[in-house]
């Protein structure tokens, strides 16, 4: 079982120090054959796990010990971290294999694949881990691979900005996490995640700190899953290669958030008032991200946009209790979504590095695997019936439904509110992700003939792990349906709390996902048909909607970017001129060493002008001196 | 002397340390980790005065930190480019430095303790005042020399005082006495600032810096490893057992004091462009943390303040070693200069960056260890206040490192008309046992825990409790 992670660590220290010894193309397929390994290695254990309904621990020593706290480098395999692993372990050896060949004329591929492996370690850590703290290790770990990837070409300044970006506004949610873990420990004196579900299921529940560790918890998942408020550095960590994005961006580091919230589902089950907070995060960020998405013409950052709205429709379904079809919506959004960026990497290689969407349109005849496949992952982004996005996607909308029935009745308008907004998300959902498709591949071509002609087209190594990308984008969603949301189910069995209202309100649901199918398929040809008018000029769209554009831009901008930038302005104004100059600089050195050095100089400048060799000074200073002793005397006699 | 006689010197003490260095690992191996009080005593006897240098739990790791970090500043001045005379100045200096530490950290005297913590001054004054080329090394020598002394006057006062009371210089009886109610504020007020100036916590901080920026790399790596524990290691010794009921009476002054430090600190390093200076601000937002763990009055927060000193002083004086370098190559501290190091430093720079990840308290690095514990002991303690301070300080301390590394290693380079070697072998030694260092406290930390472990709780319980 620990040759998941030994075969991880040694591809990255095969790698890392001896890569540099060995041919690309042959260390790269090394790699890739550990990783297959590796897959078929959890493959198997995926199914003695189902199987047998067990749940492996393992210990490898004792971490952190002192008279009470016990930390332990302890490890845990159970239905939800194997099926993780599963896909985790699946789309890092699909990205390495991609990355061979895209990464192939950059000098330093092996050092790329290096961190790619480093990464995947730590990610692995972050799912296996039976404790707060070894949790913590992987989620910081994976913070710090996600700085050195984006910061991979790190001559760019736009790559380092992004990156430090991305590291520090991670840490504000590593922080608060890091804080949570220490409030769980004043409660229970422990930090397994056993003990912490059991903790609250017995009778510590009246505890008040438990608001507390909600809310921080809340706090770190919205750092790392890029919700509103802590969303900026997603989009901007699209500087990176492709790949990285692909990998970390889209399919498992920007979900290590709402795995924590699955993860310590049983917290927001029992604590109802914080779970409003997450809906309402979720379907803001939703709608925001994807009205954002309206507007960009950066084919990487429409798709950065689209993946913020996503995690957010995973964030709402644990606000509403449905921590399995937000795993369920994780897994399908992870195929597709990596799939989008890899062929977003494909047409933007075979371009000569271009990404504007307005300069790559009309290949439809250049590149028909690129439309085939981005139409697939598309359709299944925008919930197209019978794709994988489909089920998931409809199923949690559909999950507002459920809550009606439930406790919250006092909630009821708030709920309302966040089920309008995660409505009008959809269909700008599918506005962008139609409107993309239209002018990559329906507009007249843009290019000049030059790019034309000289087009790279990838080999088969790009092509076949695509392909493979495809099929399950297709049918990941009809496969684990049953497993994962399926009715009475027990895959989750003592893992996650299962929602029980499903069955009441079955059949009002059969003809709400009849109703869904509807919409969809009628966005889709509106859209189509609003973008297919504007078949020769696409500026059209900017003057059609250029006050509610100028809106959006100026208004959301501010919550995209200026908000943090006058933060930081504010702080380093504050840093500067009170704290340095007038404390460091100021105050204390004149109160303290260099204000006595200029009293003693000030002095000994003084007393050397008496000093001047006259006698008349001497005698007239002598006599002032006496007549100031004489008066003294008289006053004290 | 001849040249040869002063190579032999050089090398004595080299193997004077290599041998103490080799003699405190063989005592952490044989170190009992159930006892708490003094294990390892050895009796000294000069010009008939009998003195005991001890070790316990408590400051052992400190010992070990002192021998380590000697012997690999004299490691680092074979490659110096000075002469052999004056490598044979620094090198004396800096093992009487170490030889005066030692005393200080195994001293069971407080007479001792008080000479010797005042004899560093006099070496590190002419070590700061010898090297460097500008003028200002004179004055920072001076700003350094008069803060500690302003301390050291408050000390002297008090440590009299502490004699004419008990009518001895022993530890453990200063432990068991108790003192009248008038001079027991007067005595906790002298002993915090002596101590305080040397932490150094607000109104006495400025020194620091300035004697950081003009000090050789060995002498910067030795403030900021070594002499800056002094002063938590004294309030270690002497303010928490002696005054147990006036420590909780003032707890919420220290605490606000070091409070103000940390935030004080953490503010003026984003705007810094000395990249010495730098650390030496973070250096003093985390000894300010090591003091609000003292503070808090719990075992945890205890071993975690402990436990941050030697990590601090690990990961400090590595990231000291590696600004000596790039100054050895560069001839330039101001980060105005520095540009993508890693296109002809790459070693270097993954180096660098695992000390910057230190610093910034990655899990599974010595630093985290420890802000950990002292985070719990403060939760335990439900001081708000200090939570988001400590908050505050991670942030920051994030912000300022990853941007010190990001300025320095990556973008294009601009020295690219200089011809520099990457690290040579000396130097890859000194990084990669520090390296080894860091890691081996984050990942086995319990090598370290299970002494300092049962020392603190007998420490807690027998005498400050």
């Amino acid at each position: 079982m620990l040759l998941v992670l030994y075969i991880t660590i040694l591809n990255f220290i095969i790698l890392f120090f001896f890569g540099r010894f060995l041919n690309n193309l042959y260390v790269g397929l090394l790699v890739v054959l550990n990783l297959f390994i590796n897959l078929l290695v959890i493959i198997n254990y995926y199914f003695i796990i189902y199987k047998n309904k067990i749940t492996i621990n393992i210990n490898l020593y004792n971490w952190i010990t002192t008279n009470n706290l016990k930390v332990e480098m302890s490890i845990i395999f159970d239905n939800l971290v194997i099926l993780m692993l599963l896909i985790v372990v699946s789309i890092s050896l699909i990205v390495h294999i991609y990355s061979i060949e895209y990464m192939l004329y950059d000098p330093e591929q092996i050092k790329f694949l290096s961190y790619l492996s480093l990464f995947t370690f730590s990610m692995i850590i972050l799912i296996v881990s039976n404790n707060f703290i070894l949790f913590f290790l992987g989620w910081e770990c994976v913070g710090i691979t996600s700085y050195l990837l984006i910061n991979f070409w790190y001559s760019r300044i736009t790559a380092n900005k992004s990156a430090l970006m991305a590291v520090f506004i991670n840490k504000l949610g590593d922080i608060s996490l890091l804080i949570s873990f220490s409030i769980i420990y004043f409660i229970i004196f422990n930090l397994d995640f056993n003990l912490f579900t059991m903790s609250i299921l017995s009778n510590v529940l009246n505890n008040y700190w438990f608001y507390y560790i909600s809310i921080f918890f809340i706090i770190g998942a919205v750092g790392k899953s890029a919700q509103v408020g802590l969303h900026i550095w997603l989009p901007e960590a699209m500087e990176g290669p492709t790949p990285v994005s692909s990998l970390i961006h889209a399919a498992t580091m920007v979900t290590a958030g709402v795995f924590l919230l699955i993860k310590v589902n049983i917290l927001f089950v029992y604590i109802n008032n914080i779970c409003i907070l997450i809906i309402g995060l979720g379907s803001i960020t939703s709608f925001m991200a994807s009205t954002i998405g309206l507007f960009q013409y950066d084919l990487k950052k429409i798709i950065a946009y689209s993946t913020c709205s996503q995690l957010g429709y995973m964030f709402l379904a644990n606000g509403l209790n449905g921590f399995n079809f937000s795993l369920y919506h994780l897994i399908n959004h992870a195929f597709f979504k990596a799939l989008l960026f890899l062929i977003a990497g494909y047409i933007i290689h075979s371009f000569n590095n271009e990404q504007d969407i307005r300069k790559l349109s009309g290949e439809l005849e250049i590149l028909p695997f690129a439309y085939i496949s981005l139409l697939i992952s598309n359709l299944s982004l925008m919930g197209f019936p019978f794709l994988s996005g489909f089920y998931s996607k409809e199923k949690i909308i559909e999950l507002f439904l459920n809550t009606y029935n439930s406790n919250n009745v006092y909630l009821l308008n708030y709920l309302l509110f966040f089920q309008f907004i995660s409505f009008t998300a959809v269909t700008f959902t599918i506005y962008y992700s139609v409107k993309s498709l239209v002018i990559l591949f329906f507009v007249k071509c843009n290019n000049n003939i030059h790019t034309i002609k000289n087009i790279y087209y990838s080999s088969f190594i790009t092509i076949y792990p695509l392909i493979i990308l495809n099929l399950l984008s297709i049918f990941s969603g009809y496969l684990l349906q049953d497993l994962l949301i399926g009715l009475n189910n027990n895959y989750w069995f003592n893992i996650i709390f299962l929602f029980n209202n499903n069955t009441i309100y079955f059949e009002f649901i059969k003809i709400v996902n009849v109703l869904n199918i509807l919409i969809v398929f009628y966005f889709i040809i509106i859209f189509m048909i609003i973008n297919i008018n504007n078949y020769y000029e696409i500026q059209l769209i900017n003057l059609q909607l250029n006050n509610l554009s100028l809106f959006l831009l100026k208004k959301y901008m501010f919550f995209n970017k200026n908000i943090l930038f006058e933060i930081i302005n504010i702080n380093y104004n504050l840093a500067y001129k009170y704290i340095y100059f007038l404390f460091d600089k100021g105050i204390l050195e004149l109160f303290g060493a260099y204000g006595m050095y200029n009293l003693i100089n000030i002095g000994y400048i003084k007393n050397n002008n008496l000093n001047t060799g006259l006698l008349y000074h001497y005698s007239g200073l002598f006599l002032y001196y006496l007549t100031f002793l004489f008066i003294l005397i008289i006053i004290f006699y | 002397m001849t040249n040869l006689n002063i190579l032999k010197l050089n090398n004595l003490f080299s193997y004077f340390f290599i041998f103490l260095f080799t003699y405190f690992n063989f005592i952490w191996v044989i170190m009992d980790p159930l006892l708490g009080n003094y294990q390892h005593i050895h009796i000294i006897n000069i010009f008939n005065v009998k003195t005991y240098l001890s070790i316990d739990g408590l400051n052992f790791f400190f010992i070990y930190l002192t021998s380590l970090l000697i012997l690999l500043c004299l490691l680092f001045n074979i490659n110096n480019k000075y002469n052999l005379i004056e490598k044979y100045k620094h090198n004396l200096l800096i093992f009487s430095i170490g030889i005066l530490l030692l005393i200080v950290f195994m001293t069971m005297d407080f007479l001792f303790f008080y000479i010797s913590f005042e004899l560093i001054l006099i070496p590190f004054f002419i070590y700061i005042g010898i090297s460097g080329y500008k003028n200002r090394r004179i004055h920072a020598s001076y700003l350094f020399f008069f803060y500690t002394l302003f301390g050291s006057f408050f000390l002297l006062v008090s440590i009299l005082f502490l004699f004419l009371q008990i009518g001895n210089y022993s530890y453990e009886i200063l432990w068991n006495t108790e003192f009248l109610e008038n001079r027991n504020y007067l005595l906790w007020f002298s002993l915090f600032i002596a101590f305080a100036v040397k932490i150094p916590t607000f109104p006495f901080y400025i020194w620091l810096p300035e004697a950081h920026v003009e000090a050789p790399t060995t002498g910067s790596v030795l403030l900021a490893g070594l002499l800056l524990k002094l002063g938590s290691y004294g309030i270690l010794r002497f303010l928490l057992p002696i005054f147990i009921e006036l420590n909780y009476y003032f707890s919420n002054l220290v605490n606000s004091i070091s409070i103000i430090s940390i935030f004080f600190a953490s503010y003026s390093t984003i705007r810094q462009i000395d990249i010495k200076k730098i650390i030496a601000y973070s250096s003093i937002a985390h000894m300010n943390m090591c003091i609000l763990g003292l503070y808090s009055f719990n075992d945890i927060a205890l071993v975690g303040s402990i436990f941050l000193m030697i990590g601090h002083g690990v990961v400090a004086s590595g990231l000291f070693f590696v600004i000596g370098i790039l100054y050895n190559r560069f001839n330039t501290k101001l980060l105005f200069y520095y540009n993508g190091i890693i296109y002809y430093m790459p070693l270097l720079s993954f180096f660098f960056f695992f000390y910057i990840l230190g610093n910034i308290s990655l899990p599974s690095t010595s630093n985290f260890i420890g802000e950990l514990l002292i985070i719990k002991g403060i939760i335990y303690n439900n001081y708000k206040i200090s939570i988001f301070i400590i908050i505050i300080n991670i942030l920051f301390c994030t912000i300022y490192s990853m941007w010190l590394y990001n300025k320095i290693t990556f973008l294009l380079p601009k020295f690219y008309w200089i011809i520099v070697m990457d690290l040579n072998y000396t130097e890859f030694l000194i990084l990669s046992i520090i390296l080894f260092y860091v890691l081996f406290f984050g990942f086995f930390p319990n090598y370290v825990l299970c002494i300092l472990d049962t020392s603190v709780l007998y420490y807690y319980f027998y005498i400050i409790a």
